[in-house]
């Protein structure tokens, strides 16, 4: 959880920090010349997905042993689907969202192939 | 103000929120029964896109009613929604998963190198269309019907059943509820293209969308009749002078007569779908899903007035019918409640905005040369 807590907070000392310089030469309309910039803000795409699970952790692990403070713990508040439930359904979502995900990507990759619709 | 008011008091005008919400899912799911006509109704690749197209502007709408109407339950109503979504796992996780994939077909359908291909999304919106809504009618079903479920002390659900929930998709009276709403849901969305589309570009669907509105109506009939007739014969749980939780003979019919609001409710309700599919049929009007859609409000608010209130319960459990939910013992605190119907205030500029952006949305009927540029 220490390691959960800190990496989020550095994320989102980051984010706000890369903002602020987007946000900065956006208004001075030079945003689209500073190559190094832009290929800085490519990578926050998936920090952003990092910062999400690391706070995540640190809801879900902080919490314990309480699902709501000093009134309901965890061990009587999870669910008592059986380990075959709880599994199929694991699986079930991974092929759904991989089969997803499998689209998203191809129809990514078509579109960045053609590139940009020509401005009229 | 409202704290003033006491819990019963409370407890009774957020069932009629509740069942507000879910008349209106009710009416919005002429969005799925639409994605069900691109099997038979539409013929040509046109006809198909025109119908994405024009379902895929209003699809939002209804999920967004689902989740408020879920969330709702979650807020007003816990107990509820813990025992049924925690205890009928299967009915509900398919329900998502049959959302989920509507959600991304509208997206995808029509761009190229999809994976799934164009027929592939349509599937998915067939299966929303068909499962997602059946499955819900059963999972209501059970208001009446009941389910297999026992709470202990701490209000945790133990479900007995082991297809946990999906047995209900075995009881007449629930899959004649969900088959209802599936065709009642197709003849909305016959109506509501109808009212939505230009047909200049596709003259041959108006005729087909008007059979289809009153094939389906016929077929919805049989449904209909099936649960109507059942529910004035059917014995249902309710709660007892002693406190005790007791099958009562004739439960419903008695509801419905304690209370001449639901009969005009209902009756008004079932008079206005069919005014709707007799305006559609033989009048070629295009206005029948305002009079359809209003009509499926009305019968579903019966529908939740009728396990909501006269001591009845809204979740009968057939295991241990002393588990069985009512909405005063499932519901939140005084407090809860209060705070909520504060923000329950919203509700009518919430509403406002949906019918600005409908508005908006339906200034100009939708062609085919709209979609030239950019279709789904």
């Amino acid at each position: 959880m220490f390691y959960s807590f800190h990496t989020m907070v550095i994320l989102a000392s980051l984010f706000i920090a890369v903002f602020a310089l987007f946000l900065f030469f956006t208004l001075k309309g030079k945003i689209e010349q500073l190559k190094w910039l832009l290929i800085i803000g490519l990578p926050m795409f998936f920090l952003g997905i990092l910062a999400q699970e690391t706070g995540w952790a640190v809801a879900e692990v902080g919490r314990q042993p309480w699902a709501i403070q000093d009134m309901l713990p965890v061990s009587i508040a999870r669910t008592n689907l059986d380990t075959g439930t709880v599994a199929t359904t694991f699986f079930m979502f991974v092929v759904l969202f991989t089969v997803l995900l499998i689209a998203e990507v191809k129809i990514m990759i078509t579109q960045i192939k053609k590139g940009p619709e020509e401005v009229k | 103000m409202i704290g003033n008011l006491d819990l019963v008091t409370l407890q009774e005008f957020w069932w009629i929120l509740i069942a507000t919400l879910g008349a209106l899912f009710l009416f919005l799911n002429f969005v799925q029964g639409g994605q069900t006509l691109l099997f038979d109704v539409a013929k040509t690749e046109d006809e198909k896109t025109l119908i994405v197209n024009s379902l895929g502007r209003k699809w939002e709408l209804t999920f967004s009613t689902l989740v408020v109407f879920g969330g709702s339950i979650f807020a007003a109503f816990p107990k509820l929604y813990s025992t049924s979504f925690g205890g009928a796992y299967w009915v509900w996780t398919l329900i998502l998963f049959s959302f989920i994939v509507q959600a991304v077909s509208y997206e995808y359908r029509k761009k190229p190198n999809n994976f799934l291909g164009q027929k592939g999304y349509e599937i998915f919106l067939l299966i929303n269309g068909v499962v997602g809504v059946l499955l819900i009618g059963t999972a209501v079903g059970t208001f009446f019907t009941g389910a297999n479920f026992k709470l202990n002390d701490y209000s945790f659900v133990t479900w007995t059943h082991s297809l946990r929930g999906l047995e209900a998709a075995f009881n007449y009276f629930n899959v004649s509820l969900g088959l209802f709403l599936v065709f009642n849901a197709r003849v909305l969305g016959s109506q509501y293209l109808l009212n939505n589309l230009d047909f200049n570009s596709a003259p041959k669907l108006e005729g087909r969308l008007r059979k289809s509105a009153g094939m389906n109506f016929l077929i919805e009939l049989i449904f209909l009749l099936v649960v109507l007739v059942s529910l004035l014969f059917m014995s249902g749980y309710g709660v007892a002078g002693s406190g005790q939780v007791e099958l009562v003979s004739y439960k419903f019919a008695n509801n419905l007569i304690a209370n001449p609001l639901n009969i005009i409710l209902l009756l008004a309700g079932l008079g206005l779908v069919i005014w709707s599919v007799y305006i559609t049929k033989f009048k070629d009007a295009n206005n029948g899903i305002w009079f359809g859609g209003a009509g499926t409000v009305l019968v579903g608010l019966v529908v939740f007035f009728l396990v909501g209130y006269n001591g009845s319960c809204i979740y009968p459990s057939l295991t241990h019918p002393q588990s069985s939910l009512t909405i005063y013992n499932a519901s939140s605190t005084h407090y809860t409640l209060t705070v909520m119907t504060y923000v329950a205030f919203l509700i009518p500029f919430v509403i406002a905005y949906v019918v600005y952006v409908w508005r908006a949305m339906d200034l100009k009927k939708l062609s085919l040369d709209d979609l030239k540029e950019k279709a789904y």
